[in-house]
């Protein structure tokens, strides 16, 4: 840890060792295409190593980078509104939890439906069912009350099942 | 929670996020600023989209030039009325111009059909 109130490049690389790889899930659950997730997270280190701060003046480096990723996020988001749509990264976002490998049908329909909710039903389902937190931690993460975390939380579930259900009928398999 | 919605989350407890690409780790960490291919596209686009418009204005400034170049025959419009009017009001360049360009709108306003866009009147020479 440095007292210089910078952070080096050594203290930087640490907090990607160890926070990196959910931050990306997070930026790309939120942003859902993986080039504008890694421009979101090469800003949120760039703006860490330009800031005058030391190491020791962040309590928790976790929340820290967690809403910084967010914010950069959102920025992104906003900044893309104004510009024409891009093409997404559909087809390589989720991937399998375990070494079975899913199917890949189930996963394209998954991410589909995934596609259709907005970033903030996104954003609850990545820290609720990936991350495996409760509705008062998703609430404290981001910043909102638990009331909205749930009910983002509820719409997000609603959203997916009528999504599948429809897959569900059109090609007439179970899900 | 009713048991549809169980099915969902076993569902998307099957898959996860995809992970950051390998080299992510070390374009984040080095400083500057990282160009992605996209971002260079629409650098390219919006500097050819310049280029296109600068073209186009040249153009179309060279077009209007050459008209004005030939705006009026000078005998056609200036008369000896014209010459003594300037005497009068002791007009040099800019005057005699202006001067001309009046008698030319004139001049093209009575006779819309035959008016003939022929003269230089930027050099002032009438």
């Amino acid at each position: 840890m440095s007292n210089d109130r910078r952070i080096t490049k050594e203290w930087a690389e640490k907090l990607y060792d160890r926070y990196g790889e959910r931050l990306y899930r997070q930026a790309l659950m939120i942003l859902w295409d993986c080039g504008l997730a890694e421009d979101a997270m090469h800003q949120v280190f760039v703006k860490l190593l330009n800031q005058r701060c030391g190491a020791d003046e962040v309590a928790s480096w976790e929340g820290y980078l967690t809403r910084a990723v967010r914010n950069e996020c959102y920025r992104v988001l906003r900044r893309r509104k104004r510009l024409p749509a891009q093409p997404s990264s559909e087809g390589q976002i989720l991937e399998a939890a375990d070494a079975m490998g899913g199917d890949k049908q189930e996963r394209q329909k998954l991410e589909r439906a995934l596609g259709q909710l907005g970033p903030e039903q996104r954003e609850v389902i990545q820290l609720k069912v990936y991350e495996g937190m409760t509705f008062r931690q998703v609430a404290e993460a981001i910043g909102i009350s638990v009331n909205t975390a749930a009910s983002r939380y509820r719409y997000a579930i609603d959203r997916l099942r009528s999504c599948l259900l429809i897959n569900r009928q059109g090609n007439r398999d179970e899900f | 929670m009713s048991s549809e919605d169980k099915q969902i989350e076993e569902l998307l407890l099957k898959y996860r996020v995809s992970g950051p690409p390998m080299g992510l780790k070390g374009r984040v960490l080095s400083s500057g600023q990282r160009v992605t291919l996209r971002w260079k596209i629409v650098g390219w686009a919006a500097a050819a989209a310049v280029l296109l418009v600068s073209i186009g204005l040249h153009w179309a400034t060279v077009r209007m030039e050459r008209q004005m170049g030939g705006m009026l025959e000078p005998g056609q419009i200036w008369s000896a009325e014209a010459e003594e009017l300037a005497q009068m009001m002791d007009a040099e360049g800019a005057g005699r111009r202006y001067l001309a360009l009046r008698l030319a709108v004139g001049y093209g306003a009575a006779q819309p059909e035959t008016f003939s866009l022929k003269s230089n009147l930027h050099t002032g020479e009438i």
